[in-house]
């Protein structure tokens, strides 16, 4: 049992814990990540129960490096770290992590999309997922879907971060488009792979999506929704907010319309963003 | 031999189907059977006739009468036979001669005091007349005029039994009868809707006009209250005028369902509630079968108000007439066709609570309820859709009273049918007559797009996650707006329109 490595006692953690928690990072700042592990008086009351409750060995069966990441891999997004001591302790995925591009953009909005802003998002996202750019999005449909679809449209790399687990994928209307992602792109969870995609998972979800991606780009959305909220964590953490505009008479713009206002970069093109992402438009190779 | 045979007509479904009626009187026991599938309305007919002879001055044998109903195995329905049943009895019994009925087909419900009233299906009657070679039709005065819409047939219309038995050679007295003030028939001042009362909604009147020049089905998407009724309902009015062929195969439907049928040239109008069960909607159901209010559509608009709102059988069950146009009912005995071509328009709110267009986000649903509740209009419905319009409420500017008049509809009509007859000289070589009818299959191989155009379709289908079927819808569109142009072929502009209209100008939610 004395020999636990960072990662394995991470995962265990990982595996007890729910996201969005600073507390284990902060602890982790004094300590071993074994010796939270292993002596758990060390650990906030709730973490003690948990470990209590589950056998150490018996968790560890499902340990496997080939769902599991922490900060230690060479793989980790690095925009991760600006979480400070909200960075996950680690991550399961699916799919690809070693095809990885070094540029991100996060492209979100509404599920309750209009087909004009679908057709923007698979257009942009296909331009820039041709230019080598990974795109980062939820996995809900509407704006989310149709940005992956987008990317894999223009054989790019596209990461799908969910706030379920890698078995729980949500929504089930999706279900061949995760296929599509887990083939060529990344699928992405904070929560251990049977966890329910339970409501406060997708608020917390936002700030990785927001976090892993250079910018944000929010193609449609309602005043009220999901998408805004990743826009105001990719505020938070310093990075550039883009919106799409619509019609001041179409409800689904109604949110990039505010965003604007609130001193988001107007784009109406994938050349714009990246004359702002890279400062340069390269020509396709 | 105190046996009588005369003609008369059952109407099933949008069909007249001839009928021998047949009555022997005998002695025996004194009572009067009818034979030959006969339902309860004709059963009834017994009493009926007997008072209406008595009361018309004839006796009633007091013997054995048999009546029979050939083809016997033809299921029978209505109170149409109760003319002929009287007539073969009279003469049967030796009441009048038997010579001057020939070639004549009776139709008509007698009152207990004689009278012969109006039944619905006498123009389905007099068609099955004239299909089966007979010279006259006798019909209640009332229904003369329908009657009269077959041509080379001799109607006449009468008031009384003792008439018609007087007609054929009797010496009865006919009583004066005194008019039916009938409610249904007090002429109401209708005010004649027309596309000059639509306010603004320019995108919206647009979309109908290209809906009616390519015979394009439609969908409107819009808040309450905000004009979609209004649009649908005046589609009619814009569409070309029926030829005298297709009025009289749609007055043939309103004779089977209703009394008064009248040669109408405008295209008929069904706007069924959205709680219509799948029979009254689609027709069939059990016993005789029920025209379906989809046949009322027949040459003419469908309009389904709330969409979303419907029985998703019912829904789904519209898929085959949009194909075929028509409506076939299958029974263990029989196989009956309705016709059904129509054009079908289809107008949803965005959301359960109407407000999800709205910018100001008054809209309290859930993303999910919004997707569920169009989603209640399934796909293969939707794909027969080439038009989908998004209207918003009309603007301040737009209901000023001191705006410049709308277009009226007769100015629209005569664009509509300019880009028909353009539609149809193209079409000449063809079995079909308007764009919207090309299938999929020939719409790209008989009239590609210049190379341009095409260009922009192609990128449009790998943009926008559009089926290539999708795409022929466009072109198909393409081909209309140009229609409506004078064009000889599609603009690049032109597909761009058509893109548009497809996909709501980018509004339609998904």
């Amino acid at each position: 049992m004395a020999d636990l490595t960072e990662i394995q006692s991470r995962f265990i953690l990982a595996n007890i814990g729910e996201p969005g928690d600073s507390r284990i990072n902060k602890l982790a700042m004094k300590h071993d990540w074994a010796e939270l592990v292993l002596n758990p008086k060390l650990l906030p009351e709730f973490y003690q129960i948990a470990l209590s409750r589950i056998s150490i060995a018996k968790t560890l069966d499902d340990f496997n490096t080939h769902n599991f990441i922490t900060p230690q891999s060479v793989h980790w997004p690095r925009g991760l770290e600006d979480l400070g001591t909200l960075t996950p302790i680690g991550l399961w995925f699916l799919g690809n992590l070693e095809k990885l591009n070094p540029l991100s953009i996060a492209i979100v909005g509404a599920r309750g999309a209009s087909t004009y802003g679908a057709g923007v998002a698979s257009e942009i996202a296909m331009e820039l997922a041709a230019l080598r750019i990974n795109i980062v999005s939820g996995g809900a449909f509407g704006i989310d879907a149709a940005a992956h679809q987008g990317a894999l449209q223009g054989n790019g790399f596209t990461i799908a971060v969910m706030a379920g687990g890698t078995n729980q994928l949500y929504p089930k209307t999706n279900s061949s488009l995760f296929t599509r992602i887990i083939d060529s792109g990344l699928i992405l969870s904070e929560v251990p792979p049977s966890s329910p995609p339970l409501r406060h998972r997708f608020l917390i979800r936002n700030r990785l999506i927001a976090a892993i991606s250079q910018a944000t780009l929010v193609v449609e959305a309602r005043i009220k929704s999901g998408a805004m909220s990743t826009a105001n964590e990719a505020t938070n953490l310093g990075r550039d907010v883009m919106a799409v505009p619509g019609s001041i008479r179409s409800a689904t713009s109604s949110g990039c319309h505010k965003l604007i206002r609130d001193g988001a970069v107007l784009v109406s093109s994938a050349s714009e963003i990246c004359e702002l992402l890279i400062g340069d438009y390269p020509q396709y190779s | 031999m105190s046996i009588a045979r005369v003609f008369g007509c059952v109407p099933i479904g949008v069909e007249g189907h001839l009928i021998e009626v047949e009555s022997h009187v005998s002695d025996g026991i004194i009572a009067m059977n009818v034979t030959g599938l006969a339902d309860t309305s004709i059963n009834e007919s017994k009493d009926r006739v007997r008072a209406a002879m008595i009361n018309s001055g004839c006796n009633w044998p007091q013997r054995r009468i048999t009546v029979g109903l050939s083809p016997a195995s033809l299921p029978k329905h209505g109170s149409g036979l109760d003319l002929p049943i009287a007539i073969s009895i009279a003469i049967a019994d030796k009441q009048i001669s038997s010579e001057s009925f020939a070639g004549t087909l009776f139709y008509g419900e007698l009152s207990l005091d004689g009278r012969v009233r109006q039944v619905p299906g006498a123009l389905l009657a007099a068609v099955a007349a004239k299909q089966a070679g007979c010279t006259r039709i006798i019909v209640s005065f009332a229904d003369v005029e329908q009657a009269r819409l077959v041509p080379e047939l001799e109607v006449v219309g009468v008031r009384h039994l003792s008439q018609v038995l007087n007609l054929l050679g009797g010496e009865f007295a006919e009583p004066e009868i005194i008019e039916e003030v009938e409610a249904s028939q007090n002429e109401v001042e209708t005010q004649l809707n027309d596309f000059s009362q639509v306010k603004g909604q320019e995108w919206g009147k647009f979309a109908c006009e290209v809906a009616a020049a390519g015979g394009h089905h439609l969908a409107i998407l819009g808040p309450p209250g905000v004009g979609k009724t209004l649009l649908a309902e005046r589609l009619p009015t814009i569409l070309p005028l029926l030829t005298r062929k297709e009025a009289l195969e749609v007055a043939a439907i309103k004779s089977a369902i209703e009394r008064n049928a009248d040669l109408e040239l405008i295209p008929p109008f069904a706007a069924p509630h959205h709680t219509s069960s799948y029979t009254s909607l689609i027709g069939g159901g059990s016993g005789v079968p029920v025209i379906g209010l989809i046949t009322r559509a027949h040459r003419g608009v469908l309009f389904l108000d709330e969409a979303p709102e419907f029985a998703t059988n019912v829904l789904d069950a519209l898929r085959q007439p949009l194909e075929s146009g028509k409506v076939t009912i299958s029974r263990r005995t029989f196989r009956l066709d309705l016709p059904a071509l129509f054009q079908l328009i289809i107008a949803a709110n965005p959301c359960p609570c109407g407000h999800a267009l709205d910018p100001h986000g008054r809209c309290q649903c859930t993303p999910t309820q919004r997707r569920r509740y169009l989603g209640r209009i399934s796909g293969p419905l939707m794909d027969r859709v080439d038009i989908r319009v998004v209207v918003d409420p009309p603007t301040a500017v737009d209901l000023d009273y001191g705006s410049p008049k709308s277009e009226s509809s007769q100015q629209i009509r005569e664009r509509v049918i300019r880009a028909r007859e353009n539609a149809t000289k193209r079409l000449r070589d063809t079995p079909w007559s308007k764009n919207a009818e090309i299938p999929s299959s020939a719409i790209r191989e008989l009239f590609p797009l210049k190379a341009s155009a095409n260009q922009t379709l192609n990128k449009y289908l790998t943009t926008s996650r559009t089926s290539a079927r999708g795409v022929d819808r466009i072109a198909r569109l393409s081909w209309t707006i140009a229609d409506l142009n004078d064009r000889n072929e599609p603009e690049l502009k032109d597909v761009e329109t058509a893109i548009k209209l497809r996909e709501a100008d980018g509004r339609w939610l998904i």
